[in-house]
């Protein structure tokens, strides 16, 4: 689509603009990340000594290379895990008929208004019974259940065309197969965002993971980084390296798929 | 069955030493099997000197182990709270001074006077009034461990610009005021500020406390600060901000500022003393002085940070943390510990010691920071229940002290009543 | 259906047929199926959200510090009383209302336009959509961080870009009037780029064909966008704003935390904040339970809200 010149201008004058006010707090992120202790407050942006010293004392200081592969590694089997519970879970809810189904179709909507600050510290000490204490265990499975996958996901399988489920099962394809072999594959879109948004919130997860984790077995990227915050001492010249260190694969990984995930949606869209 | 063996073999080796290490250490034979004692503490830029605390320590007794878990200090008393509710392994406990009585109050904290079984020396090590802050009749249930005193940081540089003389920072309010004030008239930068609430409600405790006024009864359940002398220092808390000299801001602000060589003076944690010597290296000359008198009372600056209390269950962990107690309690140890750290020395005379003398003579910006331990008095203690309320309604009354719409003799005694108000449940 | 593109199909098909295939599908025996689909979300749900929520529904009764060896007592309302009685929390409250009122233009309507000027340059949008991106995945701590330096009233970048310009910036932060704004404006910025991203796979699902079809006819783009782009991206507004609403609810938290603890004055506080003081800064287990049940009912009212409205919707969709 085309939108007339001016309107063109000014979309891309507010553009510019939004983007100046997001790159400017990145310039002192990075700024600060090489700057010495006594340049730190400075408003200078170019520091009179460059150093990489931050990033050398955000690994001695901190089992930083353990927090980044617990952070990774969890994430990972959280965005999977939580797709994967969502899909199951949409599935029912959008083509069943059954007994309670809109009762516990609010019971798993209303989840999600249950804000996590509730939970946490009963969840605490059941982490405490199971023995899940300071392991990926404790970080991964109490937060698989995703109310808003399964209900994004609902909407998406609800508009999908019964008529392809109907040839699917003609040919004798059981729920499963349709689900995993027909529904699936068409889910790209929403599966695509749904990635980013889980992967988002466990990359960026800090008070349960401060709960839980009290070791290098457990502990992120998030509570290494506050680490360097503290009444009195902070030390945001590691901060901030540590922040840039633990970006850059996520902005990496967005880089690299936006186009993808962008041309996902082009070929087919999210609809709520 | 590999652990047994393993334990087998550590007791036996354990037997061999004891005989070597009887004399030094004194731990009970029952304490030989291999224990682990866990210790709570929220050190980041400290953490290498805590740890090494502990190796020693493990060194010197191969059959205990230290394993320390570290939590934010602004988290950490709802880490400990958590792990105390679950029951999971808590042996020694760094709790922020302010919340001692919640401790005390809701949780099995081990009275360490009965906990030494008669052998009470070690504690005489630290200075008196720095344990009254634990103490609970005969009972002393938290010994000092990250301590620190409010100081006047000031910027000589600033100094010489104003004209003022930089050997001579502030004694007094008064004088804390006036060169504020000649600061921001001769250079247009800040003046000074004093630390607000970072911790709370901490500044305007000490601020109260140092007046001669009483911030909170010794129960904690009462405030008693709208009396002349505590309506006078808050006056002069409103006074710096309608001066100019104090721009209102908070304390990251003022920290900030002051380190960026933007404001002549700021009061705030001893603990800061080794991030500001950091900030100002060959970018400005920092100075240290002592809290300021007001009037003619007593200096009396109520400590900041953190002690230890003791959870272990008796039996072997019990004898292994108090063995670590005794060990971090020796004086070299524990003024190693204060060197490392730039926390406040916690033993009594502690340049008897040479290791100290030849510190404090080469980082001589410390030494007020040692005159003024005799002058601190344990921090005000908060109860359980409506503590929020009370430390926000204290924390809205300085807003409005800045402000000023009113003078503090009218605003102070409302707050003082709404802050009694929120406490009441408590009794 | 309002929705001229069958999404999520590559093949477009006749319209759907509701419940047919499933009525004539479903056997006597597969009663259970829809049940083990649902299985391992409702164990977790049950488990770590359900099972929680009771038992602090059961702490906002009593007077207990969850210490296991102390005894428990029955308090009834004495907890909520003190709670709804307390200025903190009414301050709270309604803060809480500003912080999701302000967040529906702001983060919710505001990325619409955005969005859609991003698709109409469609590949060579990437540019901005990367940095527009950006705070996304960035942490708030350090978003935090960078704007308490850009905020600094005594010397920070914004005091001095304003004096060049002869303006002296009052300290926001220290303005109870102004200082929830600064919040909500850094949590849009946060949002911003997220937001319209799920509107951009919205935007993606319109077949561009109905809009020069459009155009021939000779309208103009504001004709587009309200007879045409805004109905279809109806449903994804829903979307994003019930989890902008969530967002707000919750991810506010680190930068109140960081940069105004909640005050000047309690002004910038919300329910979430003050539950977090209450549990974890003085420890009052009763009061943060109390705290935690009525923003739960507040949350669910507006889950039924929603819902209503929602269903209206799907009413108009059949």
């Amino acid at each position: 689509m085309q939108l007339s010149r001016p309107l063109q201008v000014v979309g891309h004058l507010v553009l510019l603009i939004i983007c100046l006010s997001i790159l400017a707090p990145m310039l002192i992120v990075v700024s600060t990340a090489i700057k010495l202790p006594n340049e730190v407050y400075a408003l200078s942006l170019w520091p009179d000594v460059p150093t990489l010293q931050n990033f050398a004392h955000l690994f001695e200081q901190t089992a930083f290379g353990r927090y980044t592969w617990n952070t990774a590694g969890t994430t990972a089997l959280r965005v999977a895990g939580q797709l994967a519970l969502g899909v199951l879970a949409a599935y029912a809810f959008a083509r069943f008929t059954f007994r309670f189904r809109d009762a516990i179709f609010a019971l798993v909507i209303g989840a999600m208004m249950i804000p996590q600050v509730l939970t946490m510290l009963p969840n605490y000490i059941l982490m405490a019974q199971l023995g899940w204490f300071d392991t990926w265990w404790a970080l991964v499975v109490p937060n698989l259940a995703t109310p808003i996958a399964i209900f994004l996901l609902r909407q998406h399988m609800m508009s999908f065309p019964s008529e392809l489920i109907d040839a699917a099962q003609m040919d004798g394809a059981g729920h499963w197969t349709t689900l995993w072999r027909v529904i699936v594959p068409n889910l790209g879109p929403a599966l695509s965002a749904l990635t980013i948004i889980i992967f988002i919130d466990s990359w960026n997860e800090y008070f349960w993971p401060l709960l839980v984790t009290e070791s290098e077995n457990s502990r992120t990227i998030q509570i290494g980084l506050r680490e360097f915050l503290q009444d009195d001492q902070d030390d945001y010249g590691a901060l901030m390296a540590g922040i840039i260190f633990a970006s850059v694969p996520a902005i990496a990984v967005f880089l690299f798929f936006q186009r993808r995930v962008m041309d996902t949606f082009v070929s087919s869209g999210l609809k709520g | 069955m590999i652990n047994l063996k393993k334990l087998c073999l550590s007791t036996s080796l354990a037997l061999g030493l004891v005989s070597t290490l009887a004399g030094t250490m004194a731990i009970p034979a029952n304490a030989r099997a291999e224990t682990e004692i866990t210790f709570y503490h929220y050190q980041t830029g400290n953490f290498k000197a805590l740890r090494a605390l502990f190796d020693e320590f493990e060194a010197a007794n191969p059959d205990i182990k230290v394993k320390d878990v570290f939590a934010q200090s602004r988290q950490i008393t709802g880490v400990l709270q958590a792990a105390l509710a679950a029951d999971r392994p808590v042996d020694i406990a760094t709790v922020i001074g302010k919340n001692i009585s919640f401790f005390l109050n809701n949780t099995n904290a081990v009275d360490m006077v009965e906990a030494s079984k008669g052998d009470t020396a070690w504690l005489e090590a630290y200075l008196p009034n720095f344990l009254d802050l634990g103490r609970s009749g005969d009972a002393i249930y938290a010994i000092p461990h990250a301590y620190g005193t409010p100081m006047i940081y000031y910027n000589k540089d600033i100094f010489e610009k104003a004209g003022l003389d930089p050997q001579t920072p502030p004694a007094t309010w008064d004088a804390f005021l006036e060169m504020g004030t000649t600061i921001m008239d001769k250079t247009g930068m800040a003046g000074g500020a004093h630390l607000q609430a970072s911790m709370g409600d901490y500044g305007t405790m000490v601020m109260v406390n140092n007046a001669g006024a009483t911030y909170l009864n010794a129960a904690g359940t009462r405030a008693e600060f709208d009396t002349p002398d505590g309506i006078a220092a808050l006056q002069n808390w409103q006074d710096m901000a309608t001066s100019g000299m104090m721009p209102i801001a908070s304390d990251k602000d003022w920290g900030t500022a002051f380190m960026a060589g933007q404001m002549g003076m700021y009061i705030t944690s001893s603990a800061a003393l080794r991030g500001f010597a950091a900030a100002a290296q060959d970018k400005f000359e920092l100075g240290v002085a002592n809290y300021p008198l007001f009037g003619d009372h007593p200096r009396r600056v109520s400590n900041s940070g953190a002690a230890l209390m003791l959870y272990a269950p008796e039996g072997a962990r019990r004898e292994a943390s108090m063995a670590l107690l005794r060990f971090i309690s020796q004086k070299p140890i524990a003024n190693r510990w204060a060197r490392e750290s730039g926390y406040m020395p916690l033993v009594r005379d502690p340049l008897s010691d040479p290791d100290m003398k030849a510190y404090v003579d080469s980082f001589p910006l410390v030494a007020p920071v040692i005159a003024q331990m005799a002058d601190t008095v344990p921090t005000n203690v908060w109860p359980a229940k409506g503590t929020l309320e009370a430390q926000t309604i204290i924390r809205a009354m300085l807003d409005e002290l800045w402000a000023a719409e009113r003078p503090a003799a009218e605003i102070v005694p409302e707050a003082v009543a709404a802050v009694n108000a929120s406490l009441s449940p408590n009794f | 259906m309002l929705s001229p593109s069958t999404g999520a199909t590559p093949n477009a098909v006749a319209p759907a047929r509701r419940d047919g295939w499933l009525v004539s599908r479903l056997g006597a025996d597969s009663a259970l199926v829809p049940w083990l689909y649902l299985a391992p979300t409702l164990i977790l749900l049950a488990l770590f959200t359900y099972w929680p929520l009771l038992q602090t529904a059961y702490l906002s009764l009593v007077d207990w510090n969850m210490n296991p060896s102390q005894p428990t007592q029955f308090v009834g309302a004495d907890n909520y009383g003190r709670v709804f009685g307390s200025t903190l929390f009414q301050t709270a409250l309604l803060n809480t209302v500003i912080y999701i009122g302000a967040s529906i233009p702001l983060k919710v309507l505001l990325p619409i336009p955005v969005a859609v000027f991003l698709w109409s340059l469609g590949t060579r949008g990437h540019f901005y959509r990367a940095i527009l991106f950006l705070p996304t995945l960035i942490s708030f701590v350090v978003v935090g961080v960078a704007f308490l330096w850009i905020l600094n009233p005594i010397f920070g970048y914004a005091k001095q870009f304003f004096a060049l310009a002869g303006y002296r910036l009052p300290n926001l932060l220290a303005d109870p009037d102004a200082a929830i704004w600064v919040i909500i404006g850094i949590s849009t910025w946060k949002v911003l780029g997220f937001n319209m991203l799920i509107y951009l796979a919205g935007l993606a699902s319109i077949n561009r064909e109905y809009i020069e079809a459009m155009r021939m006819d000779g309208a103009g783009d504001l004709t587009i966008f309200r007879r045409l782009i805004w109905p279809l991206l109806t449903p994804t507004l829903m979307f994003v704003m019930i989890s902008t609403i969530i967002f707000t609810m919750q991810q506010v938290f680190t930068p109140i935390d960081l940069m105004t603890e909640g005050g000047p004055s309690n002004s910038t506080t919300n329910l979430f904040y003050m539950i977090y003081q209450y549990s974890f800064v003085t420890f009052d287990v009763g009061g943060g339970a109390a705290g935690t049940m009525m923003l739960f009912a507040l949350l669910m009212i507006l889950a039924l809200l929603q819902i209503r409205l929602f269903d209206r919707r799907a009413h108009y969709k059949q």
